[in-house]
């Protein structure tokens, strides 16, 4: 497994791509893929810490973003829209596993199964034990750049529950990350 | 402390995590049409069939002639396919492994007997499914399925003996 430090913007001739891909051109749809698959993948590992579960939502993702890629119309970024997808998987996938995620739920989840990321990063650990509500909007506000709008939309919470659990997150970290 | 303050590492962390594996193939499956995606497959299985034989052949021709070696797999009629470029991109994997298998037959003293035990075995199991699915072709030819088996399991059949092949004529 490889990784890469923060992403560029993806080139415009991904308008193109995506122009393609909405007409069913799958190889202009793999051009999507492999320009985003690192950013999803990454936020589906970090929400579930299983390898294998955050391949099969990051496939889901695309899957379902190749059938619904008519609806696209470029309001908002690829990626963002494409974490939305991510987002109400790994929600189904919680539901499916524990029930649904609640606001209160501050129970910490166990520590991810994967071997590959480097364990030695604390910043990963520290994330990795946060509750499931503040790892996400975490990790979707301040590693991948979401809005607190675009979060509270894919999550069905008010941007002032988004900011909150953000601010809880950003406390526990810092709180793990110095004792 | 605030709020505000930089989380320690966050500049640090990576932002994209390359899957462990390659999940398009997955994907490309489950978004096509089992005919669209054998077409795109066999766009690029085709041409690598070509490539496959040709270095394949030219092996062949560039080595000492061994004696002939019996096919081991009962073929379904090239013909019955339907498509000829289908029946001549099998054809072609069966022309690559049976001259492969026989350059590999000519090396066999110089292969150590638990290599060629194993050899053997892979091939049995190899031409065991070749001999379902073609079999299974003959009734069906037109069974993209069964075209996609087809062209993995022949695949698979001209790599083991290729890799061997190059492996043992380098000793």
């Amino acid at each position: 497994m490889s990784m890469a430090l923060r992403s560029r913007p993806p080139p415009p001739v991904l308008d193109d791509a995506v122009r393609a891909a909405q007409r069913g051109d799958v190889e202009s749809f793999e051009t999507l893929y492999r320009a985003h698959v690192g950013r999803i993948y990454a936020f589906c590992l970090r929400s579930c810490g299983d390898v294998h579960r955050a391949e099969n939502l990051t496939q889901d993702t695309f899957v379902r973003a190749y059938k619904h890629l008519g609806a696209f119309k470029g309001d908002s970024a690829l990626s963002t829209w494409l974490f939305s997808i991510a987002l109400n998987l790994i929600r189904d996938d919680y539901r499916k596993a524990k029930g649904d995620i609640s606001l209160d739920d501050t129970a910490e989840p166990a520590a991810p199964r994967h071997r590959e990321m480097n364990a030695a990063i604390d910043l990963e650990r520290a994330i990795a034990r946060l509750p499931q509500k503040a790892r996400m909007v975490f990790l979707l506000h301040d590693v991948h750049g979401l809005t607190h709008q675009q979060i509270a939309a894919g999550l069905d919470i008010t941007d002032g529950t988004s900011k909150a659990q953000l601010s809880r997150a950003r406390a526990l970290l810092r709180e793990r990350l110095t004792a | 402390m605030t709020d505000h303050d930089p989380i320690p590492g966050l500049d640090r962390l990576a932002t994209e995590i390359a899957p462990g594996r390659d999940l398009f193939a997955d994907i490309e499956r489950r978004v096509q049409s089992p005919l669209a995606a054998l077409t795109r497959a066999l766009r690029v299985r085709v041409g690598l069939s070509l490539a496959t034989a040709a270095a394949a052949l030219g092996l062949f021709l560039w080595m000492p002639q061994p004696p002939p070696a019996p096919p081991t797999v009962a073929h379904a009629d090239p013909a019955a396919l339907g498509d000829p470029a289908l029946a001549e991109a099998l054809a072609t994997y069966r022309q690559a492994g049976a001259a492969l298998q026989k350059a590999l037959e000519a090396r066999r003293e110089d292969i150590p007997d638990p290599v060629w035990r194993d050899v053997a075995q892979s091939l049995r199991d190899i031409d065991a499914q070749l001999e379902q699915i073609e079999a299974a072709l003959a009734q069906d030819p037109a069974d993209p399925r069964l075209l996609s088996f087809a062209f993995a399991a022949h695949q698979q059949r001209v790599a083991v003996l290729g890799r061997l092949v190059q492996t043992f004529s380098r000793s």
